[in-house]
């Protein structure tokens, strides 16, 4: 699913506009020598005089600043709606494309809060936090858009990705099971066409040396049969040294192979996908703690 | 592609029976879960730390002032650690410290201006008409570098003076006002400069306006058409223009010739007779003695001079003439009292002409430059009046006021200004004015052609360029009367309908 598409526009218009006001509000107030003198900005949206000691302060950097934690708050919320699905409050879709653009509206308006400084070691602490979430969130943003498509181009057939290690185990589960029926085979002689006992015994052997090995690993490219090519090699050598009978079961290996490759094509996009999530979630976190020490110590001890 | 992937449904059939009923956490959510518990428990112990060691740098939003960067006690010199109190020290309620904050930005400015008042005790605030006092810290920012502190934006100004209902709640408070209550402020007049007081408008100084270019009103002075009403006569375009002015010591006459700056540059020096005008003016009465001069400054002095001659001309004999043998000095005077008389017909006539001339060149425009000095007549220059009530010519000269500073809301630096303009580039009525009565200040527009955001003096357009906000620190001049209400009663919203202090 690409996350951008035609009805972000509404989102986008508003954003934009949304800017523009508060950006035409903080120059009629701040700057006004900056906004054309056609564009005066209204008395009733000047504010008072104010005894501020910095933009931040006054009562409009005040409102953007609380418009900004309020979406912070918001966008903290969207895990929980995640994990609350059975909740009348919007789908999940809606509520990441409101994550989304309402976090990308905090970047001007964070910018018109702090008046375009950093201010004490504290608040550049804050943009510091703030500047690697919003990095981090707008780089998952692009990979979430770009990567659903190459995944639909490489990937047949995409599980779950939670489901990934339970579709690894079963088919360790099923090459072990394939090698048993092997060995019991080998042992017993109860072989329908049993031309030769050590093909068995070679298919067993490539199950319990190379395939199994593989199936389990944790990465998978670094054995050879994770090799989309050098597998084939291996199963061609392999068909030829069987009969005809065992040539399904050769087969089947190989698609077990197939698809442990898919698996770990799949691993990899899904930790491109998810990845940045590692550093934009803790810190997003970490950001909301923050800011609400900021907004306390700012409001009330100085 | 989508024929070899199968639909979501096919996929779904294939891996039927091949999933677990319950989702499991992978590691990566796992470790990011944990990370998130790590990194928010870590905030929360940083949180402890800085309200338990209260690092002041960790707060710190910037370098102090050049004037506060040293003071010994560091933050909380001006920064009370203890949680917000109201003026009764008592603390406040969690919504109306919002309120107050989102209403006036700032509610800790009785506290913070408290700190300020430690220092700065003789600050007053503004004229004695303001409607709304302002925090110290809401003009003065500090934590924005070293020289910061004092460059009052014009937007503080501005949001006062270009709010009509502030202005015009300020003007009806001000007409409520005794006329006594406005004075100059002495940080701005030198007390000694004579400074050209107008009658404050009805409505006091509150026009609406955004900026200096935008809106300022001219100056008062042009206003009301202000003229000097000195009656000392000077005519500036003689002075400057007539080439029949022969050369002075220091050259051909010019302003600098009068007007000389005093030491700091600012403003110019008071004109006197002996440095300024004598090296052509001469007192020089007595065409055969040259020494032999007049006084000037008092006319009971220069009658007193006259009515003394003989004795003068003995000591002008002892003095410049080097006699000693009293036969000589008395047969000198009378000698020089006979000579003198000859042009006159007697001594009565003589202290008339000599006061009351007023045709000085005439007969002496073709004398070269060492014989042209000669007296021409107090009349000349002052206005004589004969003393009422007394027959014999008893002149009365009205004594010069020459107003030495004409804006005495503003400040001004000649010196600053001589860099990058010509006295005639903005006093250019100078070169054409022929009466004393003549104003010559420039005008405001004269004044925004440079500064102005469009001008070479674009940074030197704030209101602080020539104002001070501040207005008379009473104490340090005159005592303080039991009306003259503290920085802190103003703060914390005494009555302001007292009078304050007299006007300096």
């Amino acid at each position: 699913m690409r996350v951008l598409n035609r009805s972000q526009v509404p989102w986008l218009i508003f954003v934009v506009l949304a800017t523009l006001t508060a950006l035409w509000i903080y120059l009629g107030n701040f700057q006004p020598e900056l906004l054309p003198a056609t564009f005066p900005v209204p008395s009733s949206l000047l504010q008072k005089p104010s005894d501020h000691r910095s933009i931040g302060g006054t009562p409009l950097g005040l409102v953007l600043g609380t418009i900004s934690l309020g979406i912070f708050v918001f966008a903290a919320l969207l895990g929980m709606r995640k994990k609350l699905p059975f909740l009348p409050v919007g789908n999940v879709q809606r509520w990441l494309r409101a994550h989304i653009w309402l976090t990308l509206l905090t970047i001007p308006l964070i910018l018109l809060h702090s008046g375009f400084r950093l201010g004490s070691p504290m608040t550049t602490t804050l943009m510091v936090l703030y500047a690697i979430v919003m990095v981090s969130g707008i780089y998952g943003l692009v990979l979430q858009n770009r990567l659903p498509m190459m995944m639909k181009e490489s990937l047949p057939a995409e599980i779950v990705f939670e489901q990934i290690p339970n579709v690894r185990a079963q088919l360790c589960a099923a090459a072990e099971k394939l090698q048993r029926s092997l060995k019991q085979q080998a042992i017993s002689g109860s072989v329908v066409v049993a031309t030769d006992i050590s093909q068995e015994e070679v298919l067993a052997g490539f199950i319990e040396q190379r395939l199994i090995p593989y199936l389990r690993a944790r990465r998978g490219e670094k054995h050879r049969l994770g090799q989309a090519r050098e597998a084939d090699e291996v199963f061609r050598h392999l068909k030829l040294r069987v009969d005809e009978v065992y040539r399904p079961s050769v087969d089947e290996m190989r698609r077990w192979c197939e698809e442990r490759r898919l698996t770990d094509t799949e691993v990899r996009m899904q930790h491109w996908l998810h990845g940045w999530l590692f550093v934009h979630v803790p810190l997003s976190f970490l950001l909301l703690l923050m800011t609400v020490w900021h907004a306390f110590v700012t409001l009330f001890r100085y | 592609m989508d024929e070899e992937r199968g639909t979501q449904r096919e996929i779904a059939k294939s891996y039927r029976d091949r999933v677990q009923a319950r989702f499991t956490r992978t590691m990566w959510r796992r470790m990011r879960f944990l990370l998130s518990i790590l990194l928010f428990a870590g905030g929360v112990l940083a949180i402890y730390y800085c309200e338990k060691a209260k690092p002041q740098e960790f707060f710190n939003t910037g370098p102090l002032s050049r004037s506060h960067a040293h003071l010994k006690d560091g933050c909380v010199s001006c920064h009370t650690p203890d949680r917000l109190t109201s003026s009764a020290g008592q603390q406040q309620d969690f919504f109306q410290v919002l309120n107050d904050r989102f209403e006036k930005g700032a509610p800790s400015i009785e506290r913070i201006d408290r700190a300020c008042a430690k220092c700065h005790q003789q600050h007053d605030f503004h004229e004695p008409n303001v409607i709304t006092n302002r925090s110290c810290s809401a003009c003065h920012k500090e934590h924005q570098g070293l020289d910061a502190l004092m460059a009052v934006a014009n937007l503080d100004c501005a949001s006062c003076h270009n709010n009509s209902k502030i202005m015009q709640a300020s003007a009806d408070r001000g007409r409520q006002l005794p006329p006594q209550s406005f004075h100059l402020n002495p940080k701005l007049v030198n007390l000694r400069q004579i400074v050209l007081q107008l009658r404050r408008p009805a409505d006091g100084y509150t026009k609406t306006f955004a900026s200096f270019s935008e809106g300022h009103p001219p100056f008062q002075l042009q206003r009301e058409n202000v003229r000097d009403n000195d009656l000392l006569r000077f005519n500036h375009a003689r002075h400057l223009n007539s080439s029949d002015i022969p050369p002075t010591k220091a050259g051909k006459l010019d302003c600098n010739y009068c007007h000389q700056p005093e030491p700091n540059g600012r403003y110019m020096q008071p004109i006197s007779f002996e440095a300024h005008c004598q090296e052509c003016h001469s007192l020089q009465f007595d065409v055969r003695n040259p020494d032999f001069q007049l006084p000037h400054g008092d006319a009971q002095l220069v009658r007193t001079f006259l009515r003394t001659l003989p004795a003068q001309y003995a000591e002008l004999a002892r003095r410049k003439r080097g006699l000693t043998n009293e036969t000589k000095i008395n047969e000198f005077a009378v000698q020089q009292v006979r000579q003198l008389l000859t042009q006159f017909p007697n001594a009565q006539e003589l202290e008339r002409s000599v006061f009351f001339t007023r045709d000085p060149y005439k007969g002496l425009q073709q004398n070269d430059a060492s014989s042209r000095a000669k007296y021409t007549g107090c009349a000349f220059c002052h206005e004589v009046k004969q003393a009422a009530g007394i027959s014999y010519p008893t002149a009365e000269i009205t004594k010069p006021v020459m107003i030495e500073r004409w804006l005495p809301h503003a400040h001004f630096s000649h010196a600053k200004h001589a860099t990058v303009a010509s006295c005639r580039e903005c006093h250019v009525a100078a070169q054409s004015s022929k009466l004393t009565s003549d104003v010559l200040i420039p005008a405001k527009e004269t004044c925004v052609r440079c500064h102005s955001p469009t001008g070479i003096a674009r940074k030197a357009s704030e209101c602080a360029t020539c104002h001070l906000y501040h207005s008379p620190g009473q104490a340090s001049s005159v005592p303080k009367t039991a009306s003259t209400i503290s920085l802190e009663q103003m703060l914390l919203g005494a009555s302001r309908s007292g009078v304050r202090g007299p006007s300096p």
